[in-house]
């Protein structure tokens, strides 16, 4: 059964069940399904091409990306609050004519409506929309540009149908599924299309646990699973009432996105006893995630290093070519849009994808233990630091930069940091507002330091090391 | 343990990672030095200190500023 086939499944069976529900708004499945198909007629009526969703979590959002996907146009999940720069190189990249939105927002060279006005648009006969790719997810470039990365129908299929036959997610009847995710994050890729393909209930908060976390934390205790990253369980983990006796639904969480440290999981165990982690691991290049692993009491107090999949079990042939995890097969994509081949190649007609990710196998059991080159997880976003360093040297004034990570004893990214070259004096606060415009804001460097000239190495490369020392 | 104001504002600039914060009404929050992962450390120093405070049962706007902070903390030099 593919994704399509398995969502509607769902409608079917169980009409009144909440689909999705975030703040004090839901929708039943039938309510999804039907108006998704409705919608859907109307986008193969309006035109081909793909069409970005823009907003924040709502109710909107799902039921837009369902709408794409029933009408074969792929959906560009763009979050709310994303530079205008940055969204029109997205629209000129993949060539967009439709946006759709329940925000105001204006944007030169693309319809900017909301689904309610789609019957305006709309012309009487349905276009040949027969789009391969299910949708497109910009990352971090390291050229300066958002790189988009399709995912073809059947990279989703193979995804959902590994996910649902995942244990324990596959014995769990009529669950709440927590999203923590954007649905620009590849990561909501597995709560959404987990749950939507279980007839489960999905749950967003839309606020952020720093900002409102009494409520988060009264959306959190309705979740018997949750999708989410390490860095939001750390977060959690501050609070002393984040124990099984106040969470007394959740029985699992599925983390991906980031290295999971043995220490959380640790703690995670003290707080809730009989908690089931899942540890998975992929990069948006291979459908959110690849590998899983049941991370056991036993592995969080004895490895340093937490495996992250299980071979056998794997949604994708893996192996390790010169230290470095290389993936192949159905949930491989087929290569970024506008064609940088990045680690993308092929194996006759087998998509394959060098990761970029240092690992190794032990035991039939996959690690990660760092990257080959500088790009970062930092708070379960992924981030080429030298998209950073690309709007710093744009900016007037700017003769050169470097954005360096800094590390805590875990290894775990505790800030970014920039040091700028400049021939005015450097405001922190104004660059910081000038890269506002440009980049989102977990990219922001937290300090940026003025330096007289960056130190360089033997080979006239800017000596990274050394920076720390500045 | 008994906790000066020079020491949150001690730990404020290490956590933050900018040893210029000296103002104690500078907000923390509105600079973007005080993010998610510098809450996390804020919190766990709160409790090598041993103080039991709960970031669901504060007034967030306490941790706008060293000020604040040292107010959350019973901290009044």
């Amino acid at each position: 059964m593919d994704t399509i086939q398995s969502i509607r499944q769902s409608a079917e069976q169980f009409p009144e069940r909440i689909a999705y529900r975030v703040a004090d708004t839901a929708i039943s499945y039938k309510a999804l399904w039907d108006e998704s198909r409705e919608y859907a007629s109307l986008l193969r009526k309006q035109g081909t091409s793909p069409v970005i969703v823009y907003g924040h979590k709502s109710i909107y959002m799902v039921v837009t990306i369902l709408a794409c996907l029933l009408a074969k146009r792929p959906y560009v999940p763009i979050e709310e609050g994303t530079p205008l720069l940055r969204i029109n190189k997205i629209v000129t990249a993949t060539g967009a004519t439709l946006l759709i939105t329940d925000k105001p927002l204006d944007i030169k060279n693309i319809l900017c409506i909301s689904l309610s006005d789609m019957k305006r648009f709309a012309g009487d006969t349905e276009h040949n929309c027969d789009s391969d790719t299910a949708y497109i997810i910009f990352t971090s470039g390291s050229t300066g540009e958002p790189k988009g990365v399709p995912i073809s129908r059947s990279n989703l299929d193979n995804f959902t149908r590994w996910i649902s036959g995942l244990m324990p997610l596959k014995e769990y009847e009529s669950i709440t599924v927590f999203n923590q995710a954007s649905f620009s994050f590849d990561l909501s890729v597995a709560d959404l299309y987990y749950a939507l393909c279980g007839g489960h209930t999905l749950l967003s908060f839309q606020g952020n646990i720093i900002e409102d976390p009494e409520g988060f934390y009264k959306a959190f205790k309705e979740a018997d699973v949750a999708v989410m990253t390490p860095s939001l369980a750390r977060l959690c983990l501050i609070d002393s009432s984040f124990d099984y006796k106040n969470f007394s639904k959740l029985k699992c969480i599925y983390f991906c996105g980031e290295r999971l440290e043995s220490k959380v999981a640790r703690k995670l165990f003290e707080a809730f006893p009989d908690l089931i982690i899942i540890n998975a691991y992929g990069p948006t290049e291979a459908t959110s995630a690849v590998t899983a692993v049941l991370i056991t009491r036993e592995m969080a107090e004895n490895e340093l290093l937490l495996p992250v999949g299980e071979i056998c079990a794997a949604a994708t042939e893996i192996e390790i070519v010169d230290d470095e995890i290389v993936l192949k097969g159905k949930s491989v994509f087929s290569g970024y849009l506008g064609g940088p081949k990045g680690g993308f190649y092929k194996d006759g007609d087998v998509n394959c994808y060098r990761t970029g990710d240092l690992g190794y196998i032990k035991n039939g059991l996959l690690y990660c233990k760092g990257r080959l080159d500088s790009q970062i997880k930092y708070m379960g976003y992924r981030i080429e630091l030298e998209e950073i360093e690309h709007h710093i040297n744009a900016l007037e004034g700017v003769s050169g930069s470097a954005v360096v990570a800094s590390y805590d004893s875990n290894g775990t990214v505790k800030a970014i940091k920039a040091y700028v070259e400049a021939d005015f004096p450097v405001k922190t606060r104004d660059i910081r507002q000038e890269l506002s415009e440009r980049i989102p804001h977990y990219m922001i460097p937290k300090t940026i330091k003025q330096v007289d000239s960056l130190p360089l190495n033997d080979n006239g490369k800017v000596d990274r090391k050394a920076l720390g020392s500045l | 343990m008994s906790i000066a104001k020079e020491t949150i504002r001690a730990l404020i600039q290490e956590i933050c990672e900018d040893d210029t914060i000296c103002d104690d009404d500078f907000d923390l929050f509105e600079s973007g030095l005080l993010d998610s992962y510098a809450i996390m450390e804020l919190f766990s120093r709160f409790e090598d200190w041993g103080y039991d405070i709960q970031i669901t049962k504060i007034d967030r706007n306490k941790l706008r500023t060293i000020n604040g902070i040292a107010g959350l903390l019973g901290v009044n030099d």
